[in-house]
């Protein structure tokens, strides 16, 4: 086993640090957050999401004065990269991490939920774990990155105490990830065993001297490779693995699936393209039949699924299941057209998805219901706003021209056939014509269905009950600045009918909600009429990690 | 066959028996003390392969510490001495499932372990490998050596997971009576 030289008595220095700088602004905003929740009293704790987004804005700036200046190399002994591409997935993750916290304060009020001081900081330290997973240059920071964002959103997935949902989402996610995660760490002991190295480089070079000119895989490496695919297949929630995100996308609280739905893609991702498509490029051989038949599998098997969904929340979630298919159709192809594609792909799914999700947030009731597609009929007429962002970020999901989504999917089945995946590239058009039925059905359920005047109680509901109005009314005005005036439906006993009113709540939506929706509708529209600027910062993002 | 050979292969049958024992004994303090013996048995093993400082560190903090706790939370849920797992499997087809892959599995690890799955490069040892510090400066030495220089941005990156696991524990543990809120 041969270590860098440097390995015995490498001492960091302040340039190392300086490649790092985001992450570390991240976690000190975390921090700051956690012990600012002391001292902060229990009314004005909304201003807690705003120090958190200082953090997060702060982050974006410097990262964006290191794709500028900066000078793009590994930091502590070549444990961690500032590539651009590293730069590009942050940029990413922080928007979504901006636009969760702007979701939140309003969100976390109407929920119930009482620890804000860690709610906010889980949401920094879990971003922090994705910049950390999608720079990773060593399998070991792939690896810590990936159990930091993991158990933060575990966490968080289970943070609504009242609600059943939840704890069940934090308990699934929980076992299910941990169990693929030990399924990643064996992949990754084997492929250190046969290459003898945890740098992405090092492999690289081992792979590309030895397997690959003889084309003789070693079994040991082989059965490296699987075990990790299986461990990305499950982070990604691609088919089969993907039993666990409908109900942790829906169980968990609103605000967090749209941050993890977004930020835990583009990490996994970035990490997967960084392990397979650069460091295991010499060997594509292996391992992208595996990866071929998971993308067919999860282009088809999502979309399908997404179809019989009633519930919009968890149409939604499928939805990120189909989208993690094409996203993999671009690492098959594995050229670097594809990779930038892929990047592409990311930054368009932040924002559309985020945007789907911010509607869903904000239309969703204390009891966490009101999300079916029942309660989306007649929505123009009475949110025109919410409609308006809800149908132009499904447009966007469905691939339509001018959006963003049109542009993700035309770069990577664009990027698919001239990297002779023809067949990858159909099947995607294909399943893309499939998922057009249930983003549109929501559009059509919107904007041309009569609302149902009262509708009845659904059988499954399990709704506490509800605070009587006027505590709920006094919670809401001590609030601060915090406008939530949420007239709370009490929903009683079912054996009483006449008392059953699930009626749409008209609950104001709070203002940080409204600019996150405008911020997420701008760069859907803005990006899909003007693609360029996203397809040169990806095009540069990917010649930085594969040439 | 050498003395080294014997050994591994008894502590081998050791480990698979009693890692199988985990899962099987109904009783879930058999299961945590058959998880010991197999903690135990990879402690040999490390020290088989001549890194003492990981079987001493396998023994104080797995078997020791970790154990420990472990069977003070099983105890505690069951204080009436009611520890097994009772009820009837509700999905018998994976144990098909499970049984037909594993023997996949199992097939292609002991191809690969015949095949000679370590390339030569992997283990090649120069003047800057872990086996020539470990003969310069010892073995514990060389172990703190890598850990707080080349590998201290990981070493690190744990203190942060360290941070959300005690978060966690407070968040998901802790209650509210009704008026603490204001």
């Amino acid at each position: 086993m041969i270590l860098a030289s440097s390995v015995f008595d490498f001492t960091p220095t302040a340039q190392d640090w300086l490649r790092i700088l985001p992450e570390l602004i991240v976690l000190g905003a975390a921090l700051l957050v956690l012990l600012a929740d002391l001292a902060i009293p229990a009314k004005g704790r909304g201003w807690l999401a705003l120090v958190g987004l200082l953090g997060v804005v702060a982050a974006a700036v410097v990262t964006a004065g290191m794709w500028i200046s900066g000078d793009g190399l590994t930091a502590f002994n070549g444990m961690i990269a500032s590539d651009k591409a590293a730069l590009f997935a942050d940029l990413v993750i922080l928007f979504a991490a901006a636009l969760g916290l702007l979701f939140s304060p309003g969100y976390v009020e109407r929920q119930g939920i009482r620890q804000h001081g860690e709610y906010y900081t889980l949401l920094l330290l879990a971003a922090l774990g994705m910049m950390l997973m999608a720079s990773a240059a060593s399998l070991l920071i792939v690896f810590a990155g990936l159990e930091v964002l993991s158990l933060a959103l575990y966490i968080l997935s289970a943070f609504i105490v009242a609600r059943p949902r939840s704890q069940e989402a934090g308990m699934k996610y929980f076992i299910l990830s941990s169990f693929a995660s030990a399924f990643l760490l064996y992949g990754m002991a084997l492929t250190y065993g046969a290459t003898g190295a945890t740098a992405l480089t090092a492999i690289h070079d081992f792979v590309a001297r030895h397997a690959a000119p003889t084309g003789d895989f070693r079994p040991l490496l082989l059965a490296g490779l699987g075990l990790m695919a299986v461990g990305f297949c499950f982070k990604v929630s691609a088919v089969p693995f993907q039993a666990w995100t409908p109900d942790v996308y829906v169980g968990a609280p609103t605000s967090i699936t749209a941050f993890m739905s977004v930020g835990t893609k583009v990490a996994a991702f970035v990490a997967l393209a960084r392990v397979f498509m650069v460091a295991l490029g010499p060997v594509a051989a292996a391992w992208s039949p595996v990866l071929w038949a998971v993308a067919v599998l999860t282009m088809i098997g999502g979309n399908l699924y997404a179809v019989t969904q009633r519930d919009v929340k968890r149409m939604l979630a499928y939805s990120s299941v189909a989208n993690a298919g094409y996203m993999l159709v671009a690492v098959v192809t594995g050229t670097q057209q594809a990779l930038a594609a892929l990047l592409i792909y990311l930054a368009a799914y932040a924002t559309m998805n985020l945007g789907a999700f911010g509607v869903v947030l904000a239309l969703e009731r204390s009891d966490g219901l009101g999300t079916v597609l029942e309660d989306f009929n007649g929505l123009a007429r009475r949110r025109r706003g919410l409609a308006a962002v809800l149908a132009v970020c499904l447009l966007a999901l469905a691939g339509i021209p001018p959006t963003v989504g049109f542009a993700g999917k035309f770069a990577v089945f664009y990027a698919a056939i001239a990297g002779g995946r023809l067949e990858l590239a159909i099947i995607g058009v294909l399943t893309s014509v499939l998922g057009m039925f249930y983003y549109l059905r929501v559009i059509w359920a919107m904007y041309f269905v009569e609302p149902q005047p009262a509708r009845p109680a659904p059988a499954f509901v399990v709704a506490p009950a509800a605070p009587p109005a006027s505590a709920s009314a006094a919670a809401s005005s001590s609030t601060g600045g915090v406008a939530v005036a949420e007239p709370r439906i009490a929903t009683t006993v079912r054996a009483d009918p006449a008392a059953v009113s699930v009626a749409e709540t008209p609950h104001v939506v709070y203002p940080g909600t409204w600019l996150a929706l405008a911020l997420a509708l701008i760069a859907t529209i803005a990006l899909g009429i003007l693609p360029g600027a996203l397809v040169d910062l990806a095009t540069q993002a990917a010649q930085s990690l594969l040439r | 066959m050498t003395a080294q050979q014997l050994a591994f292969f008894v502590l081998a049958f050791v480990a698979v028996a009693s890692a199988l024992g985990v899962i099987l004994f109904r009783n879930a303090v058999y299961s945590m003390l058959s998880l010991i013996v197999n903690l135990l048995s990879l402690a040999l093993f490390f020290l088989s392969l001549q890194a003492i400082f990981v079987a001493t560190i396998q023994v104080l903090i797995y078997a020791g510490a970790v154990m420990v706790l472990f069977l003070f939370v099983v105890t505690m849920l069951a204080p009436e001495a009611d520890t097994n797992v009772s009820g009837s499997d509700r999905l018998r087809w994976q144990w098909v499932a499970t049984a037909g892959l594993a023997v996949i599995l199992a097939g292609g690890l002991i191809l690969a372990v015949a095949n000679g799955a370590v390339a030569q490069d992997a283990k090649a040892a120069g003047p800057n490998s872990l086996a020539a510090q470990v003969t310069k400066v010892g073995n514990v030495q060389a172990f703190g050596l890598a850990l707080f220089h080349g590998f201290s941005f990981p070493f690190e990156v744990t203190s942060v997971l360290l941070v959300i696991a005690v978060m966690g524990a407070v968040v998901l543990s802790r209650r509210f009576s009704g008026r603490e809120r204001e």
